[in-house]
């Protein structure tokens, strides 16, 4: 789908070479206040930024303000957030670091910025309720030659509603032994964030349907380790809830990961086995094995506030669908809530799983069998 | 928004209370055209709905042609108060409408899919229309399931007495029409058949280039669109006729490569695309007494499409051939099957009641099905079939009612009401639909109308894109993208002074329930699930529409003005209402036709219109080093340049004895070769300044196209 996009728009681009019409900035927009708050719960919401963003018709790169902490009102329920006096500093861009800012599902909270000659934003949302979860299962769902897939059913306690949005994350932990000698010497944990359902099965490989992966990247930490990792999460409305239930797959190559089974510096010939075959290869003997473990993972539920999901979504669609800026299809854009600016404030909270086992994809038995 | 509407308003007072002033009764010229002025205005003070306005087939065959092909979709993008969307396209946004809310009938047949060519060519073949009404407001109550415009195209009945026909060539395509009596005053039959030849050309083109070339590559690549109209009519007796029809039509388009070795192993890839529409219909039309006739009509329409690609490798290894195969169809078809009982009462010199019952069925699917094998040597083979679909059944009866009540010599009321149900085994729904026209004739040259109306649309057109794909599909209403619902009021004063005719009508139309597109699937929407990549949000137009025209025989000028604003609001795009893709501020056509003699017809039309809205960036923040980020604000923050381009035509007619006659058609479209912005992009210029750059297709197209007539 994409080497068809990337066609069309060089088609596009070739037919137009000789009809440029150059035409007029100047009546697009003014200066605003640009303006990124996540607040989430139940962690804490470690900071968020503030820009000062310039109309399209000037040079590129020339920096005309810089907005300052002391220009930003933060209030939780009406009440003013303290926020660090010093504010890390990009260009126009600053990050401010709020104090004590851990606000709970329910909590209100609003910002107002003005800066500059941009006039004032503000803005506000609503921390939206804990997801509940009632069940998670994962149950095998096939296997072919090259991988073993298994389906994840998240239940909700009550059916999802219309105007409810949702995001799932998926948390994948693989533990990496060492051995030396026969002997265990090093063990070491991988952590690693992965799309829910982008390998679905062979059916979902040839699908085209680029809406059922929407998904952003998400930096929020909710697991038990503190990781504060950025991940894909995908982005769900009611309509793709069946009542309280939404399913994805997950899925593990049954083949070997080269780079990880064996730790640098060892010389190895490339393998020749095809992938996904269940013999061990001809493995030069060394000193060093290293035993891939099964994969856990923890399924982590969010809930988004309309505005969030919106902002999310109009993300995702900038990434993967250049032809709105054809004028062939709906725009694409940075979806906004900020009244007199831009940008986005909008609530999150989330709920996470224990480590859930994927059954039976584990290579660590067929490592086994060779030593 | 508020604002510019009653600004709105109070223009269209304003040039309604001018119009009245000099809206005085002319003196009578008694010359030789005084029967065709006169037609014109019984038309107009017979009319009691607002933003009607109705066609000839002989106007719809006259005007540029483009491509050598006269095109109905492409003469009612010329009228007030509709914007055409992209250049070239068969898009109709009617007072705001999103393009897929307009009612195409033919021959009382809705159709769903009305062009060709991905909208370049509408489905309309001029040769065999009699005639066409086209409702922008005040629909009446027998009308229903769309919300923005109504096409009602009938063909004619053919000539009971002589056999006439014709055919033409034209720059794509190729015409041919027959019509006459296969039962003197009883039966007669109108045919008319197009296609295109552009694969004549392009067939053997190809194969001269793949011998050319001389290499083991060889491309293959045909494309085609034909369509055949049948109307038989046949007299019954003095008060009843039968009428069938049917419009098939078709598109086949076909592309693929394929790299030949000499050990036989290959690499073949193809794509083909069918897509078309067939309806048929039977129509029995009775005059049960002096005051009540009526006609039924049974009818069937399909529009599907097939959009299929396949990749096949065949090569030999050590130990035998290997081969992957892959085959994927993505199929999309509505069909419906239905009836129409409608009926005229004429209870006394009043009133005028029309009535009816309508029921039909309506079938949707989508299904992708897809076929892999994979053989390698020493393996056994692999095979993976699949697919996956959506199907629908749904019923919507209908009834109505409405009255033209001729309270006096100069007011008449027409009301009506309109109820509707549409169900699916997901959820049902209903629909009541009052409307509402009044018209007060304040001299016989002058009147001033309104109407209210509402409408309904359970049909939902899946498409990513604005222009006309094989991939769109057409789906019912389900849970999560429900019915979409239509208020309109409109009015405005029509003044008919001696050769002039001058309308001025005011709109403002909300719409709810509208459907827009969410996804990153441009080509492909959707075929399972489809609600899920919409969302829903409403709609706002307004705005007036002046409409000025000189006639007499030999001239005809006209002028019209669209002064509008289109809004929508969809809070997955924005918390705040912003304006439409096609929302043009200003909307300007001049049309001239110049009939000096009876061999020669000249032709010009200069179109102007506010460019259409684009997103680009609003903002940029800078960052350290030089980078910066681009930003929007909202979508369709911006406007293309102004649209402006000026077609001229001319006809030249050669007659022969027995009204045999050869045409000659010249067109010019874009005669000053002005290119149109249809898309545009932030850029930089030479200094480093952000600027915005729109980029023209369309240059100037002369074309040129002979017909002969009999």
């Amino acid at each position: 789908m994409r080497a068809l996009r990337t066609v069309l728009v060089f088609t596009l681009l070739l037919l137009a070479v000789s009809c440029e019409i150059p035409f007029a900035l100047d009546n697009v927009s003014e200066p605003a206040i640009y303006i990124e708050l996540i607040p989430a719960s139940p962690y804490k919401t470690a900071f968020f930024k503030v820009g000062y963003a310039e109309p399209p018709y000037g040079k590129p790169g020339v920096r005309a303000h810089t907005p300052a902490v002391q220009d930003i009102s933060l209030s939780l329920n009406g009440q003013p957030v303290q926020l660090e006096p010093e504010a890390m500093v990009n260009g126009n861009l600053i990050t401010v670091v709020p104090q004590d800012f851990e606000p709970v599902p329910g909590d209100k909270v609003d910002i107002s910025v003005k800066s500059g000659s941009a006039p004032l934003a503000s803005a506000s949302t609503v921390i939206p309720p804990l997801p509940v979860l009632e069940s998670v299962e994962m149950v095998p769902a096939g296997e072919d030659s090259t991988s073993k897939t298994a389906k994840v059913t998240v239940k909700l306690a009550g059916d999802v509603k219309e105007g409810e949005y949702y995001g799932i994350r998926l948390l994948e932990k693989v533990t990496i032994v060492t051995l030396s000698e026969g002997f265990q010497t090093d063990t070491t944990v991988n952590f690693e964030y992965k799309l829910p359902g982008q390998v679905a099965s062979r059916e979902d490989l040839n699908s085209l349907d680029l809406d059922a992966f929407a998904n952003v990247q998400y930096n929020g930490a909710l697991t038990d380790e503190g990781l504060n990792i950025s991940g894909p999460m995908m982005l769900l409305t009611a309509k793709q809830f069946k009542g309280a239930s939404y399913s994805f797959y997950v899925s593990r190559g049954s083949g070997f990961d080269w780079s990880i089974l064996f730790p640098e510096g060892i010389d190895l010939p490339e393998p020749e086995m095809p992938l996904g075959d269940t013999q061990m290869p001809d493995i030069p003997q060394t000193e060093t094995l290293v035993l891939v473990d099964n994969a856990q993972y923890v399924v982590e539920l969010y809930r988004l506030s309309e505005e969030l999901y919106n902002y999310f979504k109009a993300q995702y669609l900038m990434e993967f669908n250049m032809l709105s800026n054809f004028g062939v299809t709906p725009p694409n854009f940075t979806y906004s809530n900020v009244l007199g600016g831009l940008g986005i404030v909008g609530g999150i909270s989330g709920v996470r799983t224990q480590w859930l086992e994927l059954p039976d994809t584990s290579p660590l038995s067929i490592c086994k069998k060779a030593i | 928004m508020r604002s510019s509407k009653y600004i709105t308003i109070c223009l269209a007072a304003v040039f309604a209370t001018a119009a009245s002033i000099c809206a005085q009764e002319p003196e009578r010229r008694d010359t030789l055209d005084t029967s065709y002025v006169t037609a014109v205005k019984e038309k107009m003070r017979n009319t009691t709905q607002t933003g009607l306005m109705r066609l000839d087939g002989e106007k719809l065959r006259g005007g540029v042609a483009v491509f050598g092909t006269p095109d109905i979709i492409k003469q009612l993008q010329l009228l007030p108060g509709v914007a055409a969307g992209n250049e070239l396209m068969s898009g109709l946004y009617v007072h705001g409408g999103d393009g897929a809310d307009n009612l195409f009938l033919l021959d009382g047949v809705p159709l769903y899919n009305i062009s060709h060519f991905g909208g370049f060519f509408s489905s309309f073949n001029t040769d065999v229309v009699d005639n066409l009404d086209f409702y922008k407001s005040g629909f009446p109550a027998r009308y229903g399931g769309r919300l923005s415009s109504v096409v009602d195209v009938e063909t004619s009945e053919g000539n009971m007495k002589k056999w006439h026909g014709g055919a033409s060539l034209g720059l794509i395509d190729g015409r041919l029409h027959i019509e006459g009596p296969v039962w003197k005053d009883r039966t007669s039959v109108n045919f008319g058949l197009r296609r295109s030849w552009m694969d004549v050309i392009t067939i053997p083109a190809i194969a001269y280039a793949n011998r050319r070339n001389g290499d083991n590559t060889k491309a293959r690549g045909s494309y085609a669109m034909w369509d055949f109209n049948g109307r038989i009519t046949h007299k019954i007796d003095e008060h009843n006729k039968l009428n069938a029809t049917i419009y098939w039509g078709e598109d086949n388009l076909r592309a693929g490569i394929k790299e030949l070795d000499e050990d036989n192993s290959y690499m073949d890839m193809g794509i083909r695309t069918i897509w078309g529409t067939l309806a048929g219909s039977l129509a029995w039309e009775s005059k049960y007494s002096d005051k009540l006739k009526g006609k039924l009509l049974t009818y069937y329409t399909r529009s599907s499409s097939d959009v299929g690609y396949t990749f096949d490798i065949n090569y030999t290894g050590d130990n035998g051939t290997n081969r992957m195969y892959f085959n994927d169809d993505n199929i999309c078809a509505v069909r419906d099957g239905g009836f129409k009982y409608d009926l005229d009462w004429y209870p006394n010199s009043s009133h005028h009641v029309r009535f009816g019952a309508a029921a039909a069925m309506h079938g949707y699917k989508t299904v992708r099905e897809y076929q892999q094998r994979n053989t390698f040597e020493g393996l056994d083979p692999e095979e993976n079939n699949g697919g996956e679909g959506d199907r629908y059944l749904s019923w919507e009866p209908a009834a109505y009612i409405e009255d033209e009540f001729f309270i006096s010599y100069n007011f008449t009321i027409n009301a009506g009401l309109r109820a509707s149900v549409f169900g699916t085994k997901l959820k049902s729904w209903g629909s009541l639909e009052p409307r509402a026209a009044l018209k007060w004739l304040i001299t016989n040259t002058a009147c001033v109308k309104l109407s209210y109306t509402r409408m309904s649309q359970y049909a939902h057109l899946v498409s990513a894109m604005y222009i006309d794909l094989p991939t769109n599909s057409w789906m019912p209403s389900v849970p999560g993208a429900g019915p979409m619902v239509s208020d309109q009021i409109a009015g405005g004063i029509y003044l008919t002074p001696g050769h002039f005719k001058i309308n001025v009508e005011g709109w403002y139309k909300t719409m709810n329930g509208m459907l827009a597109y969410n996804g990153a699937n441009a080509f492909y929407p959707p075929l399972v699930n489809w609600e899920k990549s919409f969302t829903t949000g409403r709609g706002e137009s307004y705005g007036m529409e002046l409409e000025a025209t000189y006639s007499e025989p030999k001239i005809e000028l006209s002028a019209y003005y669209t002064l509008s604003w289109s809004w929508r609001e969809f809070e997955a795009y924005s918390m705040f209402p912003f304006l439409d893709h096609n929302d043009n501020r200003h909307k300007v056509n001049l049309v001239a036709t110049w009939r000096p003699n009876k061999k020669w017809n000249v032709f010009a039309n200069w179109n102007y219109h506010s460019g259409n809205r684009i997103t680009i960036p609003s903002h940029v923040i800078h960052y350290e080093e030089g980078s910066s980020s681009m930003l929007y604000q909202a979508p369709y923050n911006a406007k293309l340049p102004d649209y402006h381009r000026l077609d001229i035509g001319v006809d030249y007619r050669i007659f022969f004895k027995e009204g045999r006659m050869l045409n000659i058609n010249l067109s010019i479209y874009n005669a000053y070769n002005h290119l149109n912005a249809s898309f545009a992009m932030l850029d930089t210029d030479n200094d480093g300044n952000y600027i915005g750059m729109a980029y023209g297709l369309v240059p100037i197209i002369p074309t040129i196209s002979v017909g002969y007539k009999f």
